[in-house]
């Protein structure tokens, strides 16, 4: 690695607006989200409660009308069933005390007992309908990690805790929107230079045109890196000044055959992980596209349009369902890939995280190879 | 010698651009390299450059093989292009920071270029906010900064005021004084003339003539009653340097510089008329467009 290239590169890199302009895109990004989470939470933790109340009023209503309901019935059966009712309405109310006085644990176990009778209704007969039982199973299962864990429940989609909000906002950044974002802020590294003609200045130095690239490659995947860690930081700092912390160990659900879960701290790691190769593999193919066109909108547009078509055919035809695990493309949505939905959603269990490095690495060494061998031929006008 | 240029050829597509060229400079030699646009010259230089590659041939400097040892060889190598190699959003002394590395100077040796460039008011600044003169300075300043043994210059005149082309003319003769060999392309053939040792003529990519310059010089017209009769009497006279004739009795004769009244001297005593003498005020035009057909 050539030091004084590699210096180079920092400096222009740091001296182009364009690349402000694309950190400053990101942290506003981040905080019209925290806005956006923050007042959506807020709005479902009050309509949390309503809809509390709600089930206490409906459950009056049944408790006062089921006798003439169930008229006919025996009276023993009917009593059953009202005093049913009323248990059921004793423990909502008891459920919106804990909420009020936020005491969790306890809202937890009410809603343990409220899920467990809901599914033993569904069981034995006696109750119809309502919520699917996977959601409810679902439920149960995230409140006893929960529980066992010792861990203040929050708004799994809307988060603005620090951590939660982190992995909700790295969901994002980790997948098309981040892979997007990161083309256009590297995709013109090389091309750029070719078009405009300042490669001259480096390809008469006593400098290899291997060293170059290299320079130009890593500091890429660096500035990459850079603006996703910009980004991480961003939404970890301004969740948690909104509404703290929270813990890293918050469960992520996963899909498997069973419900498992992983913590946010696992999560954060395997997406991030995969998303540094799937960086290595996006830088590559930009530079690849810059060394054969020489021009930006190529070298910018061409890897977009492939992410666009793989990502609208690979789930739509059944031979690319099959071989997806050996595509590169596959992996690009990582927190899919890590969460498993895009193995169960393909109905292709390779595609995995281990499958989904060593296949974007051996990709970026191949075009990264193809890249050199051409740059070394290439004549520059 | 330093540069050996051997049987080049390169091709773009089907064209042949460059076509057996070769040509030889030694060590503090001054060459200009002469023709109309298009006719190869920055193709050439390129191809000195490793910009681009060569189909046939080869090029070394001080024995080194631009194909064989690509770093090595440009080690030796300044190449002064056109402006548009500088990065906008850096400064002049970025550009020059960078070269100092690459080339193991120290900021003594920066600092001692922008002393000598006289371009410290905006070094520091960005190279979007130059203007074209600046940005041939800076240009000039990396080359310089460098110490090659070859400096390659394209068009270095280009954009320059007739201050600033003095002030060039002046590094490249201190340049050469201090060793440097120096191949540079131009269209101001009064430049040329001024600093040339040599001067390769090339059109569609080919060599075509060679010229030595002589500044101890004068090229004159003649028109006389017989042009055999004349170069028959001169032949052999020690301050004739080129004698040229054309279709009708004209004569162009090149004779060392202040010798004109013995040559007419000698033709007094013989039976020839001379109806007309012109002094030609500048040689190289003439070569010029007697090899470019008026095209200048």
């Amino acid at each position: 690695m050539n030091m004084n290239l590699f210096i180079f590169e920092f400096k222009k890199i740091l001296k182009q607006k364009k690349n402000i302009f694309f950190l400053s895109f990101s942290v506003t990004f981040v905080i019209l989200f925290l806005i956006l989470n923050y007042t959506t939470e807020k709005i479902r933790e009050e309509e949390r409660i309503k809809s509390l109340n709600f089930s206490v009023e409906e459950r009056s209503r049944v408790i006062k009308d089921l006798p003439k309901i169930l008229e006919g019935r025996e009276q023993t059966e009917i009593e059953a069933i009202v005093e049913s009712e009323k248990d059921e309405r004793e423990l909502i109310e008891k459920q919106i005390i804990a909420l009020e006085s936020n005491n969790w644990e306890d809202y937890l176990r009410i809603q343990l007992i409220l899920d467990q009778n809901f599914l033993k209704g569904i069981k034995d007969g006696s109750l119809f309908g309502g919520e699917p039982i996977e959601s409810v199973e679902y439920r149960i299962a995230m409140n006893n990690e929960l529980l066992q864990n010792n861990i203040e429940p929050t708004d799994e989609l809307y988060s603005t805790k620090g951590f939660n909000f982190l992995n909700s906002v790295m969901s994002y950044a980790f997948s098309y929107v981040g892979i997007i974002l990161i083309v256009f802020f590297i995709g013109d590294k090389l091309s750029r230079e070719l078009e405009k003609g300042t490669i001259k200045f480096l390809f008469t130095q006593p400098i290899s045109r291997i060293s170059a690239l290299n320079s130009k490659f890593i500091f890429a995947v660096l500035s990459s890196l850079l603006l996703i860690l910009v980004v991480a930081l961003t939404s970890f700092i301004s969740g948690s000044l909104i509404s703290g912390t929270g813990t890293i160990n918050y469960p992520i659900h996963q899909l498997n055959n069973e419900i498992t879960f992983i913590n946010i701290a696992d999560n954060l790691l395997r997406s991030g992980l995969l998303f540094i190769f799937i960086i290595i593999f996006i830088v590559s193919l930009t530079l690849l596209f810059a060394t054969i066109s020489s021009n930006s909108i190529i070298s910018i547009g061409l890897p977009i349009s492939l992410l666009g078509l793989f990502a609208f055919s690979t789930e739509r035809y059944d031979f690319l369902s099959n071989i997806a695990h050996l595509l590169p493309f596959t992996y690009i949505n990582t927190p899919i890939i890590i969460n498993g939905y895009f193995a169960e959603s393909l109905n292709n269990p390779n595609v995995n995280l281990e499958n989904g490095i060593i296949i974007t690495l051996i990709s970026s060494v191949i075009i990264y190879s193809f890249n050199i061998y051409l740059l070394n031929k290439k004549d520059i006008l | 010698m330093v540069i050996l240029v051997k049987d080049v050829m390169k091709k773009i597509g089907r064209s042949v651009i460059i076509k057996d060229v070769s040509f030889t400079i030694n060590k503090g030699e001054i060459v200009a390299l002469v023709g109309p646009n298009g006719s190869g010259k920055t193709t050439l230089f390129k191809m000195m450059t490793s910009l681009l590659h060569l189909d046939e041939g080869s090029i070394k400097i001080n024995k080194i093989d631009l194909q064989r040892n690509r770093t090595e060889y440009l080690e030796q190598i300044s190449f002064m292009q056109d402006s548009s190699i500088l990065y906008q959003n850096l400064t002049g002394y970025d550009h020059l920071k960078f070269i100092s590395n690459i080339k193991r100077k120290s900021e003594k040796d920066i600092m001692e270029i922008i002393k000598e460039l006289k371009v410290e008011e905006y070094i520091h600044k960005k190279v979007k906010t130059y203007s074209l003169g600046m940005k041939q300075y800076l240009l000039l300043g990396i080359s310089m900064l460098a110490n090659p043994t070859v400096l390659l210059l394209d068009e270095p005149l280009n954009g320059l005021d007739p201050i600033s082309a003095e002030k060039l003319h002046s590094v490249i003769l201190n340049l050469r004084n201090n060793g440097t060999t120096i191949l540079f392309s131009s269209h101001n053939l009064s430049q040329v003339d001024k600093i040339a040792d040599r001067i390769l003529f090339i059109c569609k990519g080919e060599i075509i003539r060679e010229v030595y310059v002589n500044r101890e010089s004068e090229m004159y017209k003649f028109i006389v009653s017989s042009k055999k009769e004349m170069i028959d009497i001169l032949k052999g006279n020690i301050h004739i340097i080129d004698v040229q004739t054309s279709s009708n009795e004209e004569i162009h004769l090149t004779i060392k510089k202040g010798y004109l009244s013995e040559i007419l001297k000698v033709l007094s005593t013989s039976d020839i008329d001379i109806i007309k003498i012109d002094k030609s005020e500048q040689t190289l035009d003439n070569i010029y467009r007697k090899i470019y057909g008026g095209e200048l």
